[in-house]
């Protein structure tokens, strides 16, 4: 019957889905971004922090790039290693329009990179989320609003309450326990793909 | 095969083509993961050699998918890649059934009344 044909190919989806591991390793790699943030943040300093700043602003931008470099190299040897591709659109596509739109932005529309000085989480959460929407994988769009949403909530009301630099690390505090939930999603999700049939 | 006659049953306007199970199993599969090699599929869908080799010489010929054949040091490796044709064609048939599901759906009588 056509329903349980259609519901063969969408668990046939899903197990191909889990054996490119494209739901955990996004999660994974993002989440250890988010927490490397977390603990260089205080380091590289506020926008008022002299030369320092450059570091701040240029943080999401560049590891991002390399965190897609990063998830292709990956998808890549796991294509030549257990024969499943890397997906449609691959992240060599998806690398290639993140450097197009870096030129974009860096061109026409540079205050688009405040968003990682300003509302940091909302920057890792709408590239997980564009990745997500992209692959047609919701469980990635699903976490990247959810992070997206509630990290820019947070900033937005710190920027609001102007609190004191004292209380920084209570941000950085926030942003550990958001990269830690990425790393703990990406870890359950990749102990489900291994045991997918 | 003659076009079915618009407005007539979706089930008319499937295309054997993909519509076979096997096939349509393939075209999901390299939906989802852009090329795949033989013994990947082979594992993932539990077909023997010839099975697969046929049905997959069978969606090449209909400009679906894209066979490669090479080496990977001297050990023969064969890829599967699905075409823009083939995924037009997967989202057609999911289209189809999608229609069909609906009017089941829609004819299928109510749960049976309880029993007093």
């Amino acid at each position: 019957m056509e329903t349980d044909l259609t519901h063969e190919l969408e668990q046939l989806r899903a197990r191909v889905r889990a054996d490119r591991r494209a739901t955990s390793d996004p999660l994974l790699v993002f989440g250890a971004l988010v927490l490397g943030f977390a603990v260089a943040g205080p380091f590289l300093g506020g926008l008022g922090a002299g030369g320092r700043h450059l570091g701040l602003l240029m943080f999401w931008p560049v590891l991002t790039f390399f965190a897609l470099l990063g998830l292709w190299l990956g998808s890549r040897r796991r294509a030549a290693r257990d024969g499943v591709g890397e997906g449609s659109p691959s992240y060599r596509t998806v690398t290639a329009g993140y450097v197009v739109a870096q030129v974009v932005i860096v061109v026409v529309l540079i205050p688009v990179l405040f968003v990682g000085v300003f509302l940091p989480l909302v920057w890792p959460a709408a590239v997980l989320a564009a990745i997500g929407a992209w692959q047609r994988n919701r469980t990635l769009v699903l976490l990247g609003v959810v992070i997206g949403v509630a990290g820019g909530l947070e900033s937005l009301l710190v920027l609001r309450l102007s609190l004191p630099p004292t209380w920084a690390w209570l941000q950085s505090v926030v942003y550990a326990l958001a990269g830690v939930a990425l790393l703990t999603a990406g870890l359950v999700t990749r102990r489900r793909e291994r045991s997918s049939p | 095969m003659t076009a079915p006659e618009p407005g007539s049953h979706p089930a008319l306007e499937l295309d054997d083509a993909v519509h076979q199970k096997t096939r349509l199993a393939l075209l999901t599969v390299l939906d989802e993961a852009g090329r795949a090699d033989f013994p990947y599929l082979k594992r993932v869908l539990g077909l023997t050699d010839g099975n697969l080799g046929r049905h997959l010489d069978f969606l090449a010929q209909q400009g679906l998918i894209e066979l490669t054949k090479g080496y990977e040091g001297r050990r023969p490796r064969t890829w599967a890649a699905i075409l823009p044709k083939g995924r037009e064609a997967l989202a057609a048939e999911m289209k189809l059934l999608a229609a069909l599901l609906a009017r089941f759906n829609d004819r299928a009588p109510g749960p049976p009344p309880e029993a007093p």
